[in-house]
């Protein structure tokens, strides 16, 4: 019955037009946001790819050790260096900015939410929007004219140094990690806070108890963003952290990243040479720790509460 | 399942012109055992302002002793704006300010100086959605009693005895541990009852407990709020005139703030004294 009808009307309203233009349209429509996709899949994939051959030749071409340029120090641009002091650097610039700003962001965080809510989100959010957008160099400018010679006349030592590196990087990455946090604590229904509440708890007690446990994914991915942008941070570090070749043995040593070495270095070497080649492992390093990072994120906000 | 049937008949009576008569005077029998009113509690020309929006204007009522006292009337009439400044819950809005006094205990309840954190374990609440904590059902219970600081063995016996109470312990003894999200929401929301009960409390507030849930839950909780007068003074908005019909022994009827009849149940659904109070519950508006 409902087939013989259908075969009656080819014509009728709610069938699917044959209307050129309008297939057009859509086609049109369809095949710009195709391409989007396409584009920035292939240029991932291409990234990836060329970062892979590259600093994979290292240890093919030029017979350098996986083994003795993962775990020694010594930086000659020759076969025989180690890139451990600089993922050394790398990996306790990351961790110690984010003991550092993780505890203040999440802190201001708590505070603009559900503290100063008026104030909070009037003023001090705006403000650390913009702290987000200022250039990294005029981090490092201020590092270099306050920081630096703040630690040399009152802590010790040169001033150039992983501590110096530690106070940029946090500071830059503590408005990251501020307004993340913040969005996670907003974003916690006001139900369960009216609960607690009710029952009788003070407001640190429902901030400790209730607000922090429900945002803590939320939470701990805006510290691992922190980090991931702490550890590929170049510039800022590069003009406060000395850039020293061999392993800091004191917060107050200098030291040096993989980031700072491959802008140092890279226009020293030729084309080709063992020297560039190792660079381009460096680059292979941090495009791998990118991922894992993000991976940690993906692993970290897609777990929830119990 | 008995009690089921029960509830089914009674909702087919309710269609009845007969209906509120048969049901009040099976209230006024039940409400025969506590025939002792003792206030515990007293609204004096009570009023709340949200800025300059005035929610509640004026209201002088007493809420009595071990009694179900239900507040009714159309969204917006300000009857949870009412119970929720009996525990100055609305201390949270920053915009809501009080006049006028609710004496309890001696003390009225709205001066600055009250302890509001000491208040609200005194005078429980239990919300409209059931709002469990993302926990265990367990931890749910113990959440408020770790900040009371009460050794281990008490309050292994206060989960207990408060999920008794709540007529939650058969369906939950087995898995206290695991989430209370895992429960029905009938289920929850007799958690969240348990949360408040497990506190101590004098006075249970139930901003609308039940809107939220099937006829089923909805009946479990009624049944729970019947049995649970006999220790608490019991506070409760609805939406539902049948259930402030069933479960409550006085009502007060609000409307665009003000409090247009307080009275016992059973007199104010059957021979009302306010035209408006009638409308209203014979559905002429709501």
């Amino acid at each position: 019955m409902a087939n013989a009808q259908k075969s009656e009307t080819n014509n009728h309203r709610l069938l699917k037009s044959n209307n050129s233009s309008s297939k057009k349209n859509e086609g049109r429509g369809k095949f710009l946001v195709f391409t989007s996709a396409v584009i920035v899949i292939i240029a991932t994939i291409a990234i990836t790819v060329f970062l892979g051959y590259k600093g994979i030749r290292t240890f093919f071409v030029y017979d350098v050790s996986l083994w003795n340029f993962l775990t020694t120090t010594g930086w000659d641009g020759t076969e025989n260096s180690g890139a451990f002091a600089f993922i050394f650097g790398s990996f306790a610039v990351t961790f110690l900015a984010a003991l550092f700003a993780a505890p203040l962001g999440i802190g201001s965080a708590i505070f603009m939410t559900e503290i100063a809510k008026k104030w909070g989100q009037k003023f001090l959010q705006p403000v650390i929007e913009i702290l987000v957008g200022i250039p990294s160099v005029v981090y490092g400018l201020i590092g270099v004219t306050v920081i630096v010679p703040l630690i040399r006349n009152h802590v010790g030592g040169l001033g150039f140094s992983l501590l110096a590196g530690m106070i940029v990087v946090g500071v830059m990455i503590l408005p990251t990690i501020t307004s993340i946090s913040a969005d996670a604590i907003k974003a916690i229904p006001s139900d369960i806070k009216d609960a607690s509440y009710g029952l009788g708890a003070t407001r640190w007690q429902t901030i400790y108890k209730v607000i922090i446990p429900a945002a803590l994914p939320s939470l701990m991915t805006a510290i691992v963003l922190g980090m991931a942008r702490a550890f590929g941070e170049a510039l800022a570090v590069q003009m406060v952290i000395g850039n020293v070749k061999g392993l800091p043995e004191s917060l107050l040593d200098s030291a040096a990243t993989l980031t700072s070495i491959i802008t140092l270095d890279m226009p020293h070497t030729t084309y080709g040479s063992v020297h560039n080649s190792l660079l381009w492992s460096l680059g292979l390093i941090l495009l791998i720790m990118s991922y894992v990072f993000i991976i940690i994120i993906r692993f970290v906000s897609s777990r929830r509460k119990i | 399942m008995p009690k089921l049937d029960k509830r089914t008949i009674n909702e087919q009576e309710y269609d009845k012109p007969n209906m509120k008569k048969r049901e009040s005077k099976e209230i006024r029998t039940e409400s025969s055992e506590f025939n002792t009113t003792e206030t515990l509690m007293n609204l004096k020309n009570l009023s709340v302002y949200y800025a300059d929006n005035q929610a509640v204007k004026n209201i002088d009522m007493p809420i009595e002793k071990n009694k179900v006292t239900a507040f009714i009337g159309p969204s917006g009439c300000g009857k949870s704006t009412l119970l929720r400044t009996i525990n100055r819950m609305n201390d949270q809005i920053s915009v809501a300010r009080y006049e006028g006094e609710i004496n309890y205990d001696g003390l009225n309840i709205l001066r600055k100086e009250v302890d509001v954190v000491t208040l609200r374990k005194e005078i429980g609440m239990v919300f409209q959605e059931p709002n469990p904590f993302p926990k265990p059902i367990k931890q749910n219970i113990t959440h408020a009693l770790k900040f009371m600081k009460k050794p281990k063995n008490e309050i292994e016996e206060i989960v207990e005895s408060s999920l008794k109470q709540a007529a939650l312990w058969e369906e939950t003894k087995d898995r206290l541990n695991n989430s209370a999200l895992s429960l029905s929401g009938g289920q929850q929301q007799r958690l969240c009852i348990a949360r408040a009960l497990a506190l101590k409390p004098k006075v249970l507030l139930l901003d609308e407990p039940t809107s939220a849930l099937d006829p089923i839950s909805s009946a479990k909780v009624e049944d729970l709020i019947m049995e649970l007068k006999k220790h608490y003074t019991i506070a409760v908005v609805t939406h539902n005139m049948e259930q402030a019909a069933r479960i409550s022994d006085n009502t007060a009827f609000m409307y665009n703030g003000d409090l247009i009849e307080f009275g016992e149940t059973s007199r104010l659904f059957t021979n009302p004294r306010e035209k408006r109070t009638e409308d209203y519950i014979s559905g002429k508006f709501s």
